[in-house]
């Protein structure tokens, strides 16, 4: 055992370098100098951006507006490299973990657990959000401060809101439930014709958490941090809320979706009653894609839907630091949200404080149609409810293998 | 009537799954109980026009690390093919079974640690460290191949060669390399596919900065996006294809020029 460790310590140390201290100096005055310089700085080079590549509409977006106007505004050539999360991070980790210094990452789409993580881990340049201009100017620093609970404190720059939304075709069903208690008797008396996707799925997840928040008597108490004793209390209640429905879910709870993507396909085949997303206006994009049926609507919980905001980050060894920040700033600026919102780019919410904006602004966002699919923030933001600390994130996908899937 | 019989399987099991792709690729929206599409749409299509760019350097890139990694294959393998081949000593099917092992052996076991020491020796991020990981656990296939076939050519021919007085590198270059060629192909098949159809092995060394076509395609595939993953689909099933036929054309010319066949 001793000996494996100290063969362990070996191999490290002769693996580790020092850090190099002149690359250091001029990364930590990208956090003072003004943005103008930064840009000035970021001109005629290369931006490499990861983000999870597997909705056609937002590549699209991404590889045609944001690509076109970052070339047109500050001679910055975009390159989208499509990778998941969960991939980057170990990517990163790994890199970390070898002293590598000059990456091949400039800036990562993340939130939530990952972004948890990454911090910890020290993956992450910063803080360069206050650096950004725009986030200034228009983004509320409440609305920044956390990431599922975690203090952003500046390592992140937010670039879009989403918010849990079910979809049902009003061909099929009429009246869907309003309320959890209601779900739960519209499962009973319709058996086979309701699912969600199996945790850990990003949709999934976050269906389990919004449950939780319902049947435990609402999302304050959690809000706080991780409190072993509470969750211990309080997911009991849940795990039996699963249970019961289980024998009347489609193909009598057997088996799960295995991803949101699954439960998509189910659900537009008709197979199931209701789909579900994280995003608002999922149902409206696959509508225009020609996969949803027209007559499909979606609709909220009363008992609360949560939301969060997703996030862009730099990583410590990126090669381009300053073109991170620029691509970050514009995704955040009035131009590039206002695209971002229209149904047929993408129809991510703005990240942006509607209040900071000027009347003309204002109206501009208001007149987007969003689409017949997708609700107004008239309907979304009275039930909105804020996510959970990941502590809480993790212990419940774990849970829920535990105590629903495996019972 | 029996080869009718086993023709209407083929076509069950093989043609009729390509012909469904190929509709849900025009229909997204194909649904129960419709038996044929309602509503045909071409967004797919021109989600594939739009990008078509990036499409084509992806499957560029993958055929040029898979063909890399087909000829570090044949160069790791075909030394230790020919001993294995040719003599005996002991512990040979110890050493056999430990040499296939990487073919058994899911990758993700090792890819981590290996991404790490691939980090330090500047291989992570480029085209060598693909190449070098993908032969790594693809190589097995290279060697079974190779050693059936020089089991099958037997020791004569070399002797002849010899008795003729070549040396050891004309002899393994004209005599012997081309009566391998059957086997080349055979295990270069598997290694290629294998190699083109790895997805996280080439996105963790590969780092993003070697495209591949997986890459593209594996986040569509995942995403409920039924049109542009059959699309795809149908282009990865393609490409093998293609492959194939190439590689059988320029065979049979080359064995024909020789008078082999």
């Amino acid at each position: 055992m001793l000996k494996k460790h100290i063969a362990l310590i070996a191999f490290w140390i002769l693996f580790m370098l020092p850090g190099p201290a002149a690359a250091k100096n001029t990364e930590d005055s990208l956090l003072q100098i003004p943005f103008q310089q930064i840009a000035e700085q970021a001109r005629n080079h290369q931006v490499r951006w990861y983000m999870f590549g597997g909705w056609a509409h937002v590549n699209a977006w991404v590889d045609t507006y944001v690509a076109g106007e970052m070339k047109k505004r500050y001679d910055i050539d975009l390159v989208r490299v499509p990778m998941d999360a969960g991939i980057f991070i170990n990517k990163l980790l790994n890199e970390k973990a070898a002293g590598k210094k000059t990456g091949n990452i400039d800036l990562l789409w993340i939130n939530g657990e990952n972004f948890k993580n990454a911090k910890e881990a020290g993956l992450l340049f910063g803080p360069f959000a206050q650096q950004l201009p725009n986030i200034r100017k228009y983004v509320d620093p409440e609305s920044m401060a956390h990431d599922f609970g975690y203090p952003v404190e500046g390592y992140e720059a937010p670039y879009g809101r989403a918010q849990f939304v079910f979809e049902y075709d009003t061909a099929a069903v009429s009246a869907p439930p309003q309320t959890i208690t209601g779900l739960n008797e519209w499962i009973r008396a319709n058996p086979g014709s309701f699912t969600y996707p199996q945790p850990p799925d990003f949709t999934g997840s976050a269906f389990i958490r919004q449950l939780f928040y319902a049947v435990t008597g609402g999302h304050e108490q959690y809000l706080s941090g991780w409190d072993p004793d509470l969750f211990a209390r309080k997911a009991p209640l849940l795990w039996n809320w699963l249970n019961a429905i289980e024998p009347f879910l489609w193909q009598k709870g057997q088996t799960y979706p295995k991803d949101s993507a699954f439960l998509d396909t189910l659900f537009s085949r008709g197979e199931v009653a209701f789909g579900m997303s994280y995003h608002p206006s999922h149902a409206q994009n696959k509508i225009l894609e020609g996969s949803y049926p027209k007559s499909v609507r979606t609709f909220v919980m009363k008992d609360g839907s949560i939301y969060n905001t997703h996030f862009t980050a730099i990583p410590f060894n990126a090669p381009n630091k300053a073109g991170a920040m620029v691509l970050a700033d514009f995704l955040i600026s009035m131009d590039a949200q206002l695209s971002k919102y229209h149904p047929d780019k993408w129809g991510d919410f703005p990240a942006l404080d509607l209040k900071r904006l000027n009347p003309k602004e204002r109206k501009q966002f208001q007149s987007v149609d969003l689409g017949p699919a997708t609700l107004g923030s008239d309907t979304l933001n009275p039930v909105a409810v804020p996510e959970i600390p990941s502590d809480y994130l993790e212990a419940l996908e774990q849970g829920w293998k535990e105590h629903v899937l495996d019972n | 009537m029996k080869h009718a019989a086993t023709f209407l399987v083929l076509i069950l099991l093989f043609a009729l799954p390509v012909v469904v792709l190929a509709l849900v690729s025009l229909a997204p929206g194909w649904r129960f109980p419709d038996v044929w599409p309602a509503d045909f749409s071409i967004k797919g299509l021109i989600y594939l026009a739009q990008h078509q760019r990036q499409i084509l350097m992806s499957l560029g890139s993958s055929c040029l690390f898979s063909l890399l990694t087909v000829l570090t294959t044949l160069l790791m393998c075909l030394l230790p093919a020919a001993v294995f081949a040719r003599s005996n000593f002991s512990g040979k099917a110890l050493l056999e079974g430990l040499l296939l092992a990487p073919a058994l052996v899911p990758p993700m076991t090792f890819a981590m640690g290996l991404h790490f020491l691939f980090i330090k020796f500047s291989l992570a991020d480029t085209l060598a460290g693909v190449v070098l990981i993908l032969a790594m656990f693809s190589y097995p296939y290279m060697f079974r191949s190779l050693v059936a076939g020089f089991q099958t050519m037997g020791k004569d021919y070399r002797l002849c060669a010899e008795n003729l007085g070549a040396g050891t590198m004309s002899i393994l270059l004209q005599v012997e390399l081309p009566l391998l060629m059957p086997a080349v192909i055979a295990g270069g098949s598997v290694v290629f596919l294998v190699a083109f159809s790895e997805y996280f092995l080439v996105f963790l060394i590969g780092g993003g900065s070697v495209d591949s076509f997986t890459g593209t395609l594996f986040p569509l595939l995942n995403s409920s996006n039924r049109s542009l993953a059959a699309i795809l689909t149908l282009i990865f099933l393609c490409l093998p294809i293609v492959l194939f036929l190439v590689i059988d054309t320029i065979l049979v010319q080359a064995y024909r020029k020789k008078g082999m066949i």
